[in-house]
């Protein structure tokens, strides 16, 4: 990626029909292995339509200190809305994303704890903006039911998927996220899959699941 | 057997706790290994570690230790619960049994 010193590749997989476009982001913060490794999978994945860019290790400094932020601090509060991104990496990849001119945007994490259960982490969350639309709502509550009828056992109640919205107005996070709705008005969704009490795979198969259905219920199914 | 006392010894070896133990920590540790593995039985267990990760979370200097450290103080709070349930399970046998 041009702008940086160390190489954060981009990939493109195109379905075989015409359709909408997706970007996938692993490694925004580069201890969190699910998503990076989810998103390093979807770069071999088939779909019948439409196009998929894939930043796999979006953070690669952070990533290979396995620590959450980068040189320049946490990569995922550098992009204000309205403004250019506040580090050459979170500008490099503010330049693809608006490139691709996507239609949806989703940006892969993990979470520590449980939510509305440990104070201090957010838990398995779907997170969208403030300015997200009905369809939006409609898409993340179905991917959360999916997720919670088919994969968190019926039992493991503090474990369901939630959704929840980056409140205030005015406030800018400097998420990617946010910005991708302000400044482009593309979809954006950040998922936060748990470690808390779950074994690696299972938050694979987690984070791949639910990108899966996101990107299925926006138009792109994945074939193989 | 009436009128028998149940001391300290006793209720360490019993089965009673034992399997109380058992039950409490197996069931959320296979479920650790592979969530695959989650299964109604591990629920006690389940909520038990919950319960703990929530009050260590609030408490000033625990919340700085990650999550996968509770499960020393867990396996010690369970042995703790399996005592009691132990110790409460053979006073009533006991009383049971003096009242026949
Ligand atoms: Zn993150």
């Amino acid at each position: 990626m041009e702008g940086t010193n160390r190489e954060t590749g981009v990939y493109e997989v195109n379905g075989s029909k015409e359709g909408p476009t997706a970007v996938v982001i692993g490694g925004m913060h580069g201890n969190e292995v699910n998503g990076y490794r989810v998103a390093a999978n979807a770069t071999n994945w088939e779909l019948d339509a439409g196009r998929l860019l894939v930043i796999p290790l979006a953070n690669i400094v952070a990533i290979e200190r396995n620590s959450r932020r980068g040189p320049d601090g946490d990569l995922n509060r550098l992009f204000p809305s309205g403004q250019k991104p506040e580090s050459a990496l979170a500008r490099a990849i503010w330049g693809v994303v608006k490139d691709t001119d996507p239609d949806v945007v989703i940006d892969l994490h993990r979470s520590r704890g449980l939510f509305n259960t440990h104070r201090r982490w957010i838990g398995q969350v779907l997170l969208l903006t403030e300015a997200h639309g009905e369809r939006a709502i409609d898409t993340a509550e179905y991917v959360i039911d999916y997720m919670n009828e088919n994969h968190v056992p019926r039992t493991m109640r503090f474990h369901r998927f939630t959704m929840a919205d980056i409140h205030d107005t005015d406030r800018d996070t400097g998420m990617l996220i946010q910005k991708v709705q302000r400044d482009i008005g593309a979809l954006g969704f950040l998922i936060e899959s748990t470690e808390f009490l779950l074994d690696l795979e299972t938050q694979l198969r987690w984070t791949t699941t639910i990108t899966e259905q996101l990107l299925d219920q926006n138009g792109i199914q994945r074939t193989a | 057997m009436m009128g028998e006392r149940i001391t300290l010894r006793k209720i360490i070896i019993a089965p009673a706790v034992w399997v109380s133990f058992a039950l409490l920590v197996f069931p959320l540790a296979l479920s650790d290994i592979d969530s695959r593995l989650f299964s109604p039985l591990a629920l006690p267990g389940y909520v038990l570690f919950v319960c703990m990760t929530v009050i260590g979370d609030i408490l000033p200097k625990v919340r700085n230790f990650g999550f996968r450290l509770y499960w020393v103080p867990f396996i010690v709070v369970c042995y703790g619960v399996s005592l009691a349930l132990g110790a409460g399970y053979y006073a009533l046998c006991r009383r049971y049994t003096i009242q026949r």
